[in-house]
């Protein structure tokens, strides 16, 4: 597996095993950030918080699994690179209540914390039917609008937002019963 | 776009409308990431320099009496103490062994009458453990001791002080 090669090297820091895994994933995270943020920042600030992903990746790289793809470790950073982005430029910023409070991380302390809350998301959603776990990753984890995924699931966009609720429900249900409740899910 | 392995739902859906790569530079990317580890790097040193503290080796020489004698004392800290001949030409302090640079930093008389000198040696708090041992060498005579928490004052007149230098 490529991923696993590159995460050993990085673990060794080998520089060119970061600009590999960049090379690889760039235009992945850069689209989660730039679906998140929306149209009103440019691509600089996109790439901006890219470096900032890759970073952190570098920076924890001796916390992540090699037996594991890299690419959920990568989307949760984005996301929360992404979002805390707007919480600091928007003072306005309402931060999604569906999901907000049940899984986000904000520092690069974190790291360990997205990486287990990642392992009981993934527990939790491997749970659901397909058309539930990819509605929750592409709204929660892509930053996808409601509108496009709707379209392309065939759903209603009521039935998007019952069904993304419900899994919220359920999946805030499983983090509790495994210790994480409001208070350590930052 | 799915892919066979549930387990991994990063791979199994892939987002729509992912960015080309001719509409941002990976490039771009790669150099933010490594001015970010450069900037890094200078912090690292900043709080590795922060742990380094300089010892004052305070050789106190009675004006009256050539004493060739030598007693180090180390702290906690690797503080050494020494009671010299008043002719030094040459300090070499030895820390667990390995020779450390101990450079003549002030001289004078004290309002006692009594002729000083002081020397300042760096050490690094990772590389000072609690059985430090200390060695001195000035000119012929060899002095040795194990560390030691509380000031030396002894027979020798000789003293010590510390100081911490925060780097930030």
């Amino acid at each position: 597996m490529k991923d696993k090669r590159l995460i050993l090297k990085l673990k060794k820091k080998d520089p060119k095993a970061l600009d590999a895994l960049i090379k690889e994933y760039s235009s992945y995270v850069f689209t989660i950030i730039r679906n998140i943020l929306g149209g009103a920042f440019t691509a600089e600030d996109a790439e901006e918080l890219s470096a900032d992903v890759f970073f952190r990746l570098w920076e924890n790289a001796e916390k992540l699994n090699e037996e594991r793809s890299i690419s959920p470790y990568l989307a949760a950073c984005a996301r929360n690179c992404a979002k805390n982005k707007l919480r600091e430029l928007r003072t306005d910023y309402c931060a999604d209540e569906l999901f907000e409070d049940v899984i986000s991380a904000d520092s690069v302390q974190d790291s360990c914390e997205i990486s287990r809350q990642l392992e009981l998301v993934t527990e939790c959603l491997n749970g659901l039917s397909d058309t539930e776990q990819e509605l929750f990753v592409r709204f929660y984890y892509y930053g996808e609008k409601i509108k496009d995924i709707s379209k392309m699931l065939g759903l209603s966009e009521n039935a998007c937002k019952t069904k993304l609720f419900r899994t919220r429900d359920k999946l805030r249900k499983y983090l509790a019963e495994r210790g994480y409740t409001n208070e350590k899910i930052r | 776009m799915k892919k066979s392995d549930k387990s991994n739902w990063a791979e199994k859906f892939i987002p729509n409308n992912m960015v080309k790569s001719e509409n941002f530079s990976a490039d771009n990317i790669i150099l933010s990431v490594h001015g970010k580890l450069e900037n890094e790097k200078g912090r690292i040193t900043m709080t590795k320099t922060r742990k380094i503290k300089p010892l004052i080796i305070a050789a106190a020489i009675a004006s009256t009496a050539a004493i060739s004698m030598i007693s180090v004392n180390a702290m906690t800290d690797g503080a050494v103490t020494a009671a010299i001949d008043s002719t030094i030409h040459k300090v070499k302090v030895f820390i667990n062994g390995e020779e450390t640079d101990a450079e003549l930093v002030d001289s004078g008389v004290d309002e006692n009458g009594v002729e000083y000198q002081v020397y300042e040696l760096y050490v690094d708090d990772d590389e000072v453990k609690d059985d430090n041992e200390v060695r001195m060498e000035m000119n012929d005579f060899v002095g040795e001791d194990s560390r030691n928490d509380e000031d030396d004052f002894g027979n020798t007149g000789v003293y010590y002080t510390e100081e911490v230098s925060e780097a930030e």
